[in-house]
């Protein structure tokens, strides 16, 4: 309870100031404006590209701008680094709660405040744009949108803990949202890319954290193996998390406060 | 301090940056990645057809590094506009600042600079990106070099009149820092040629909000020497609009003080 109460709380808190919801709502609107012309032009000329029409491509950018700005962990790491440089992570670590849980958490209400601008934008989609979706597809989508949450948080969550191994974890963090960005299918489906990287990319993690509960909702189906995979990462993801967690703060020196 | 030993510490927060290897190649790092997520956009998009609206691979490749060079240049320059409000309105620095006998907006901007110099790898791994389109679309003329490095600084003078601009307008909205901050948002709408938005899109990223000024212009004045006179007068249009705008809204300053 207690951690849904902290889910809570960062959620109104984010919800407080004005100026920092605006900016939270128009940075992912101007690439999507991007997308959707660059797209409009391709598909003046194709009709079908990677299995996706301009209809469902344009709710595919749009799903994919809600689930990515829902997901997105990519500045915990840099939280966690100024924490641990100016000595605050020390109280933090001695709060009655469990740190990841914590973290967790309080990332899960700001994301939520955050993305409610799609949500609405996917609601008007929905509504005048003629976008079908089936209540099945809603209802595979919740958890493995919850999971994907998940599994992002966690992977950046084992790049924040080597804080304490590394103190500066910028050039890291940058990779790992480099990765996200180009196999989580952000800006493409992944289907638009040829067959061979296709069928490597679409098993690696980043792809589970967008790409494939965008699929989930647009109904483009998806196979017993891939729930699997998406399962197997998720769980990776998070155990490991906090056992590299534990062993790396067992390394560290803490100072300040 | 005199504009004079601004550009000293200019010169040596530039060698002290360059010195520091570390740190070179962590914002090389973050930079490059960035730019590159956004050119393995652009590969996939020309994977599905020849051409975007006339404009070959190598050609978009051109724009896309104009667009680091110039936005480069303009967040190491303008870059404190995010912070402004909060560091000279209401602090009072202005108030110091407004009975020197130098331009304001040129001293806040010089002092400013060391703070951003990170900003120079942008620049450079624009060049980069711009020689590369050069290179695999056949080559450029040393005319045409001459002509792209001119474009290039007009299109940087004429955000720059824009910035006065918006400097202006802080002086109207108290703590609206999300003004300036949204508006870097939308100025990535100009990465990418502005040829694919509708005409009345274009009419406004012209002639209100200069987004077309960031890179298609620029790259347009290689094949028409009228374009680098449009620029010109632009830039002459922007530049003085917003030091006549600027010292109009200064009558609204109110100092905290």
């Amino acid at each position: 309870m207690k951690y849904l109460n902290i889910a809570f709380y960062s959620f109104k808190d984010s919800l407080i100031s004005l100026s920092d919801f605006i900016i939270m709502s128009i940075r992912p609107f101007t690439i999507l404006f991007i997308q959707f012309f660059l797209f409009k032009y391709v598909f003046s000329h194709e009709r079908e590209v990677g299995g996706y029409t301009f209809s469902m491509i344009v709710a595919y950018i749009f799903v994919v701008g809600f689930i990515s700005t829902f997901v997105d962990a990519g500045s915990f790491p840099y939280k966690m680094e100024s924490s641990y440089i100016k000595g605050t992570i020390t109280t933090e670590l001695v709060l009655p709660v469990d740190y990841y849980f914590f973290e967790y958490f309080k990332n899960l209400g700001q994301r939520l405040a955050f993305s409610l601008q799609f949500i609405i934008a996917n609601l008007i989609l929905y509504i005048l744009g003629g976008i079908k979706v089936k209540l099945i597809n809603v209802l595979f989508f919740i958890p493995s949108l919850f999971l994907a949450f998940t599994l992002n948080f966690s992977m950046y969550f084992i790049v924040g803990s080597l804080v304490f191994r590394f103190v500066k974890i910028a050039g890291i963090t940058e990779v790992v949202r480099f990765l996200g960005g180009l196999t989580g299918g952000r800006l493409f489906p992944l289907s638009f890319l040829p067959e061979v990287i296709q069928g490597f990319i679409t098993r690696l993690p980043f792809a589970y954290t967008v790409y494939f509960p965008a699929n989930i909702l647009l109904g483009k189906g998806f196979t017993k193996e891939d729930i699997i995979i998406f399962l197997f990462w998720t769980f990776l993801m998070t155990f490991s998390s906090i056992l590299i967690f534990e062993r790396l703060r067992e390394t560290a020196e803490g100072y300040g406060g | 301090m005199r504009i004079q030993s601004i550009f000293k510490v200019l010169r040596f927060s530039l060698l002290d940056f360059f010195s520091e290897k570390s740190n070179f190649i962590l914002y090389f790092t973050v930079i490059f990645l960035y730019q590159l997520l956004y050119i393995v956009f652009l590969r996939v998009i020309f994977l599905k057809v020849p051409a975007i609206y006339g404009l070959k691979f190598s050609e978009v490749l051109v724009i896309f590094g104009i667009f680091q060079v110039v936005s480069g240049l303009f967040h190491l320059a303008f870059a404190y506009l995010i912070w402004f409000q909060e560091k000279y309105i209401w602090s009072r620095n202005l108030d110091v600042i407004l009975t020197l006998p130098s331009n304001p907006i040129l001293y806040i901007t010089l002092k400013e600079i060391p703070g951003q110099i990170m900003e120079i790898i942008t620049v450079i791994t624009g060049i980069v990106i711009m020689a590369t389109g050069f290179v695999t679309g056949g080559g450029i003329s040393i005319l045409g070099l001459v002509k792209i490095i001119i474009a290039t600084l007009l299109g940087f003078l004429i955000l720059s009149g824009f910035a006065y601009f918006l400097v202006s307008i802080s002086f109207l909205l108290y703590g609206r820092r999300s003004v300036f901050e949204a508006f870097y948002e939308v100025l990535e709408l100009g990465q990418y040629p502005i040829t694919i938005y509708p005409k009345s899109l274009r009419v406004i990223f012209t002639f209100l909000i200069p987004i077309g000024f960031l890179a298609t212009y620029p790259y347009l004045s290689l094949y028409k020497t009228q374009m680098l006179i449009f620029m010109f007068i632009a830039s002459l249009f922007f530049l003085i609009s917003g030091y006549v705008f600027f010292h109009y809204f200064l009558k609204y300053y109110q100092s905290g003080g």
